[in-house]
């Protein structure tokens, strides 16, 4: 067999051996954060995610009980009581690190629902077990759902902000995340990484 | 824009898949999901194959919301305008997101590896299975929310159970097909022997006095390529129609579906071409008899295990597989 009908059966058998997906993304999040500072040091993580019309348009079908075309405050009692439960199996995809530590999110604070014109918006706040100093330790996070059924961004403008009392001289720097690859090895979730000086 | 389409189903195609077993396709990482280790996590500037997916990913997110704002322009102003934007929007979106993994794409190239079928034959697989995949999402929808008042979350949910039967089908489709190379039997395109045949004719030329059981045979695989491909819905349009039944434009919702079908099918289409013309091409560098024999054979084989392993990969991810996080 010529090397090159081998090269193509190669190719070919990689092409058979490319994982499928039923996941492809379903469900967009735009998200917003904000880290929080106080006297010099990191203290939470502030989220915001804004939901696509379409899983809006869902949870408004199916949470909306007495239909009278809004999410009454029981019925967000409701889906919120559902969701925070699941969403904590998934980490709140939220993927942090301080220092060269990995830190699994325990709990959130303060997780609430709201509707604007129509889109779902949930927020809430991830608080850091201890504050960290951003000049003496490097923090990061990414956010992805691993099983990439939902598409967390933080590509629009001024998503990603620092609040509070910070030092002088820190940002937040976007790269890819290649410790942590989804979409079957194809994608590396944006890597967020606080800087100073 | 076709030709960066092709080359950004090539990159799809082409890209490492190394890690793809850590990410389960389906949404099971659950806390307890892999993760790669935490001790080397360098920031770099996005890669070609990254920057190609991001903007794949814009594009797709961009249709999505349109999808929906064009379903409520449809049920607010019952407009032909509005529907027929959302009939361009889910065409496009169908074009798009099917350049994703899934859809198919790996079966049916898989298949048309194993078989020795023309463009023309690849090209009606693609778009029949397409095709049966916008009437399954219908089905579905149509009788679950619209018949039975089934909740949208719980119908979604239930797309789980015709994957199910989706890649159990293509494990016993993948098997049947080893059977009968294991029989010596060949999976040949006896009845429509045209350009594909026409490189290699001298070789093959007995082939067309092939008996009507082959013929059958060929008939029945792709029956059954489609019935297990189609049996799946694309999420994407089942989620379109339940936003559609929402707003009261279930037919409108049933239109952007089979828009999507179309898209699909164009995509898959393209594909199902260039796996053609490959394996053309290999036969053909394979020269003469034995040597072309053997790469038939080796061809034909691993088209085959490729639809039995995807099947059982999906079936047992399916099975040990958590909820999803919504």
């Amino acid at each position: 067999m010529a090397w090159y009908t081998r090269c193509l059966i190669g190719a070919f058998a990689a092409l058979a051996a490319a994982p499928p997906a039923s996941a492809h993304p379903h469900i967009w999040i735009d998200a917003t954060v904000a880290i929080v500072a106080r006297e010099g040091a990191i203290h939470e993580l502030a989220m915001v995610w804004k939901f696509d019309p379409l899983f809006s348009g869902m949870v408004a079908a199916d949470f909306d009980t007495n239909r009278n075309g809004s999410l009454d405050p029981d019925e967000i009692e409701t889906l919120a009581a559902q969701t925070v439960p699941s969403i904590a199996e998934y980490d709140y995809f939220t993927h942090l690190r301080v220092g060269d530590r990995e830190v699994k999110i325990e709990s959130i604070r303060a997780f609430r629902i709201e509707v604007h014109g129509k889109l779902l918006y949930y927020g809430f706040s991830i608080p850091l077990e201890s504050p960290v100093d951003p000049r003496k330790t490097e923090l990061s996070f990414s956010l992805f759902d691993q099983s990439y059924y939902t598409d967390v961004s933080t590509e629009a403008e001024g998503s990603i902000r620092l609040l509070g009392d910070w030092p002088a001289g820190c940002a937040v720097e976007k790269g890819e995340d290649l410790g942590n690859p989804i979409y079957f090895g194809m994608v590396f979730p944006v890597r967020h990484v606080v800087r100073c000086g | 824009m076709i030709a960066r389409l092709i080359l950004l189903l090539l990159l799809l195609l082409a890209a490492p898949v190394t890690s793809a077993m850590a990410a389960s396709p389906f949404p099971s990482a659950g806390s307890g999901g892999e993760r790669p280790s935490a001790a080397a996590a360098p920031t770099e500037p996005p890669g070609l194959v990254s920057r190609y997916l991001l903007q794949l990913r814009q594009v797709q997110a961009s249709l999505h919301r349109q999808l929906a704002g064009a379903a409520g322009d449809v049920a607010a102003t019952g407009s032909s305008a509005a529907m027929l934007a959302l009939i361009g929007i889910g065409f496009l979106y169908g074009i798009f997101h099917a350049a994703g993994p899934g859809h198919g794409k790996v079966v049916i190239t898989s298949y048309l590896l194993a078989n020795v079928a023309q463009v023309r034959r690849g090209i009606l697989l693609a778009a029949t299975a397409s095709a049966a995949q916008a009437v399954t999402a219908v089905a579905l929808v149509g009788v679950l929310v619209l018949a039975l008042g089934m909740a949208q979350f719980q119908t979604v949910h239930s797309v789980w159970y015709l994957e199910m039967a989706s890649y159990l089908l293509l494990l016993l489709v993948g098997l049947a097909l080893l059977r009968n190379l294991w029989r010596g039997g060949h999976a040949h395109d006896h009845g429509h022997c045209g350009h594909a045949c026409g490189h290699a004719h001298h070789h093959h030329h007995h082939h067309h006095h092939a008996p009507p059981a082959a013929a059958r045979d060929d008939r029945r695989g792709f029956l059954a390529m489609v019935a297990a491909v189609g049996l799946r819905p694309c999420s994407g349009a089942v989620i379109l129609l339940l936003f559609s039944v929402a707003q009261g434009v279930f037919l409108a919702g049933v239109a952007g579906t089979i828009a999507m079908a179309v898209g699909t099918a164009i995509t898959v289409s393209v594909l199902a071409i260039l796996s053609v013309g490959a394996r053309d091409l290999a036969l053909r560098m394979a020269g003469s008899g034995a040597g072309l024999a053997r790469v038939h054979t080796v061809l034909a084989a691993s088209g085959a295990l490729a639809i039995a392993l995807f099947g059982a990969a999906m079936l047992a991810a399916g099975l040990t597989g958590g909820p999803q996080p919504f």
